[in-house]
């Protein structure tokens, strides 16, 4: 019994692989890409801390329903609208010394044969490649991503969709009341979140607007969903009874097109 | 000889022209519009976390916590931070796998963190939109270990990589 619990003892230690940090620029670039043109810039990564560090680069396409990237390893990259082949970024690996400045090529080149057609999503991570002690069995590393929303133009644009719209009371606290829907970006182009606006309202029995407030919208690639979730909490005064919940979604497109409407309504009873 | 070096001056000539038309065309093509390059810097740290250790053992001891600091400096609207946890061995007994690893988190701010002990499971999203313009503040992310007679004895092996990536 005594060696089983001897044996059994688990040690683990865990190790960051530095003290300083890096620091990435630019962020995000937003580009219209048409098929066959090329695009070459640089990403510059700066290393705010006191020691050498080296730094990987790597190309990953990404998804993000909930509007924060999802880096797809490219073995399990299936999304129709990754750019992990039409992105390149020199050197791969880097050694930056305390406070200087690494320059990263990157070129982006969009295919003449785009299929399917429409935006390509990509990112460049930069991976500090940590330095753990040889006893390390836990290793925590940091990286930075530069993303990348290529638009190939033409006929590429987005399209919004809205349904399944459900209005319930959280269980714990009656006036606490979620919204959900699902929303999803059926095109195949971006919707950026500078693109769309959301807005609820609530109307009584009668239609008279007991509250309303915005709704928070983020960038939505094309393909991908999420449940949008909105918590509104009841006033106080408010009395039970049968009110309309109310979810606007306004697209806009480029000058010439007319921004593209969504409104879904779910009367339910409020019992407080 | 002088034939060599005039082929040589043809070529250095010939080079010079041809290089700002490459370079052009690096830049970009035809119908190539950038729409935002995104002034924006983002920068990421570890704190504090960086010896932590676990002692654990079924009977005595068979759970402990541990903490990483992670400080993100940027002027971008809005960031998360995302953690990719890969697979916790101890042997071919993974941690993760068996629901012993778990981790949480608080936000600097508005963010929204992980409130409830979750096991981490491949890219788990640590902070959402927390505000930022900010010159430096601590998202805390806590791990706990639980051990009991089913996890064989051993050492784990755990790599966990954090990214900032700003709102887009």
């Amino acid at each position: 019994m005594k060696n089983w619990l001897i044996g059994i003892i688990v040690g683990l230690w865990s190790v960051a692989a530095f003290a300083g940090g890096i620091s990435l620029f630019p962020t995000v670039t937003e580009i219209i890409l048409p098929p066959g043109t090329s695009y070459s810039d640089m990403i510059y990564i700066t290393n705010t801390g006191d020691e050498a560090v080296t730094v990987e680069a790597r190309v990953l396409g990404f998804v993000a329903p909930e509007g924060v990237p999802r880096f797809l390893e490219p073995q399990f990259d299936n999304y129709p609208f990754s750019g992990k082949d039409i992105l390149t970024v020199e050197p791969a690996v880097q050694i930056i010394e305390p406070g200087a400045t690494a320059v990263f090529t990157y070129e982006l080149h969009m295919p003449d044969d785009l299929n399917p057609y429409g935006g390509r999503y990509v990112a460049a991570v930069f991976k500090v490649r940590p330095t753990a002690s040889e006893e390390a069995q836990v290793v925590v590393a940091t990286q930075v991503a530069s993303i990348f929303l290529v638009s190939p133009g033409g006929e590429a644009s987005p399209h919004l969709q809205m349904g399944d719209m459900r209005v319930y009371q959280f269980k714990a606290n009656p006036r606490k009341v979620i919204i959900e829907a699902v929303v999803t970006n059926t095109g195949n182009l971006h919707i950026s979140s500078d693109q769309i606006r959301g807005y609820i309202y609530i109307t009584d029995a009668d239609g008279y607007i007991v509250d309303e407030f915005p709704a928070s919208t983020h960038t939505l690639l094309p393909g991908n969903s999420y449940m949008h979730q909105e918590v509104w909490y009841a006033p106080e005064d408010l009395p039970s009874g049968t009110y309309q919940f109310h979810f606007a979604l306004v697209l806009f497109g480029p000058v010439g097109t007319s921004p593209e409407y969504l409104f879904m309504s779910q009367e339910v009873e409020l019992n407080f | 000889m002088r034939k060599g070096v005039i082929w040589l001056l043809l070529l250095l000539f010939a080079t010079s022209c041809f290089l700002p038309v490459v370079g052009f065309a690096k830049k970009g093509g035809a119908g190539v519009k950038v729409k935002a390059r995104v002034g924006g810097q983002i920068l990421i740290e570890i704190a504090s976390g960086d010896e932590i250790s676990f002692e654990v053992d079924p009977v005595m001891n068979p759970e402990d916590t541990a903490v990483t600091e992670i400080v993100v400096r940027t002027n971008a609207a809005k960031y998360s931070i995302i953690g990719k946890f890969g697979e916790f061995l101890i042997g071919d007994y993974d941690l993760i796998e068996h629901e012993k690893f778990f981790i949480r988190s608080k936000a600097p701010g508005s963010g929204k963190a992980i409130d409830d002990w979750i096991v981490p499971k491949g890219e788990v999203v640590i902070l959402k939109d927390e505000d930022g313009r900010t010159p430096g503040e601590t998202t805390i992310v806590e791990y706990l270990l639980k051990v009991d007679f089913t996890v064989p004895p051993g050492e784990g092996r755990l790599e966990i990589v954090y990214t900032a990536v700003p709102a887009f």
